[in-house]
């Protein structure tokens, strides 16, 4: 599975929403299924899937996808 | 009480939030202020009923105050509770007027025309607080002026708060829990900090450094939160104490807690209690934390814990397990689900509250809890009540069993009970919707029969048996 594959189904499957649905502009808070609970859930799975052990800056920033994506950037995870 | 002698607190600060912060005797001007709004017309002094939509701003803490200084009762609910909920409650105990104070000085007050102006309320009730927060029904618990002061006097004796503090109140003031924050506070007169920021949000960190906070409260969810955000990792040099109530904490983050207290010179409380005991019953040592992680502790000043067993006879030695009963002055009125309740004719119950928690006592006489009694659960700090989930899926020609524990939801679903194909996926994100709670603690199975044990009764064991065997 690629890393953006992975990031798709960690998304998909902590919020309980179709893959297709993980686009970079999807928000936290937009939608109900992206609450705080889900969000802990996200976080919990992102740091058990990529290995990597994010700090209460950046579970606090982590607003959107694409800011997701950043964030893992900086753990040396990259998408492209 | 508290919330007729604000003005003995003078120039000490009672609140802030984003807007404004008031010292106690501006907080007393502004609740006379805010009486001018909601004065009755009639010249005759007669008790009445208010709903007051709160969030956790000053207004909102004025509108509350001024309805208990005037000796009227307030029904305190959620300012985002439905237009259901809120037309049902309007329905079944006939307000004088719904009230939301958030713009304090020009607050928004609603009469509804269904009123008869002729409610009976008896003289000692002061709030009204929903029993359950998702499943909705008209059972409320009735408490009255004595029951808020009682507990908070006697939060005062057991909780450090000092004359100088500030307390972050993020819990809402709608749930017994959090309003015991404030009325405590305020019973002191120390300052309370109200906020709607989670510890999800920037701001509720951003507070707590800002305001230089010495105390905050939480339930089991916001300590999950607060450790996933590494508090530990936090010094924090002027948060004193902590507290935890609202449901139990795993045993492993009690530790992570009370080391950190530990290591920080800071305390760790862990308490007890319930909103038909107006807020609190109980509380841990903070230095047993680290070797009785599990219990509740004992009764607060001037409360007192039995325990009984199923002939209701009382239990006098330790480890054997019965329903923990509590008596105290902070024992609520009563419940009441109609309007003619208020008035309480029966007379006050005694102050005996049968929790419907089981538990033991050790030998040092720290109670644990174990299990309960009635059909709920608390999923994430909300109230779900498992007959009532089974009532209302019938109702939309499901047939379930509704069971589990306070890590998740079982449901176990009569395949072919309902005429359409019930499919498992659509069912979880329909109850996630509804009970408002994450789907991964909902948990479905289909069954093609429903259990049924010896004494032909719902079998509930054994759907939590297969659950279990299923691989969960």
């Amino acid at each position: 599975m690629s890393q953006i594959e992975k990031l798709i189904s960690v998304f998909s499957t902590s919020l309980g929403i179709p893959e297709a649905a993980v686009t970079d502009d999807l928000q936290y808070n937009s939608l109900p299924e992206w609450d705080s609970t889900a969000h802990m859930v996200l976080i919990s799975e992102l740091e058990n899937q990529f290995d990597i052990m994010l700090d209460t800056d950046d579970i606090i920033d982590m607003s959107s996808v694409r800011v997701a994506k950043q964030i893992l950037g900086k753990h040396n995870i990259t998408f492209e | 009480m508290f919330f007729s002698q604000l003005e003995k607190h003078q120039t000490n600060l009672a609140v802030v939030d984003q807007q404004e912060s008031f010292t106690y005797s501006q907080l007393a001007k502004c609740c006379d202020d805010f009486y001018q709004h909601i004065r009755p017309s009639s010249s005759i002094q007669q008790k009445k009923l208010y709903v007051l939509k709160c969030g956790n701003d000053v207004g909102s803490l004025i509108a509350y105050l001024t309805v208990l200084r005037a000796g009227h009762s307030a029904i305190i609910i959620n300012r985002h509770s439905s237009k259901n909920t809120l037309q049902h409650l309007v329905n079944t105990f006939e307000p004088e007027a719904i009230i939301d104070g958030k713009n304090w000085q020009y607050p928004d007050i609603d009469f509804p025309a269904t009123t008869s102006g002729s409610l009976k309320i008896h003289t000692d009730l002061a709030i009204l607080l929903s029993t359950s927060g998702s499943t909705g029904s008209a059972k409320h618990v009735a408490l009255s002026y004595e029951n808020l002061n009682q507990n908070a006097v006697s939060i005062c004796q057991y909780l450090p708060i000092q004359i100088k503090d500030k307390t972050l109140c993020s819990l809402p003031m709608f749930y017994s829990y959090g309003l015991s924050v404030i009325n405590s506070h305020l019973s002191k007169g120390a300052c309370c900090v109200l906020t709607e920021a989670s510890p999800m949000n920037r701001e509720y960190w951003q507070i707590l450094e800002d305001e230089k906070i010495n105390s905050i409260a939480g339930v089991p969810y916001t300590y999950e939160i607060l450790l996933r955000l590494r508090l530990t990792n936090k010094a924090l040099p002027h948060l004193r104490y902590f507290t935890q109530a609202g449901g139990k904490l795993d045993k492993d983050k009690v530790l992570s807690l009370a080391n950190y207290a530990s290591e920080q010179d800071k305390q760790f409380f862990i308490m007890y209690g319930q909103t038909e005991a107006t807020a609190r019953m109980s509380y841990l040592n903070p230095a047993n934390c680290l070797n009785k992680p599990n219990s509740i502790g004992r009764a607060i000043p001037g409360g007192q814990f039995s325990l009984v067993d199923e002939k209701g006879k009382k239990i006098d030695s330790a480890h054997n397990k019965g329903e923990l009963v509590y008596s105290g002055a902070n024992v609520m009125m009563g419940y009441v689900s109609l309007s003619r309740d208020l008035a309480f004719q029966k007379g006050k119950q005694e102050n005996l509250l049968y929790t419907g928690d089981i538990g033991y006592f050790d030998e040092d006489g720290d109670f644990y809890i174990t299990g309960r009694k009635s059909r709920f659960l608390k999923l994430f700090g909300n109230r779900v009540s498992l007959d009532r989930l089974e009532q209302m899926m019938l109702e939309q020609g499901v047939n379930v069993y509704a069971c589990g524990n306070d890590q998740g939801l079982v449901l176990a679903v009569d395949k072919k009970s309902s005429d359409e194909v019930i499919e498992e996926q659509q069912l979880k994100s329909k109850l996630s919707k509804m009970l408002a709670i994450h789907h991964s603690a909902i948990h479905v199975m289909l069954l093609d029969e429903l259990p049924i044990n010896d004494n032909g009764k719902k079998d509930y064991q054994s759907v939590m048996q297969s659950f279990k065997t299923i691989g969960h």
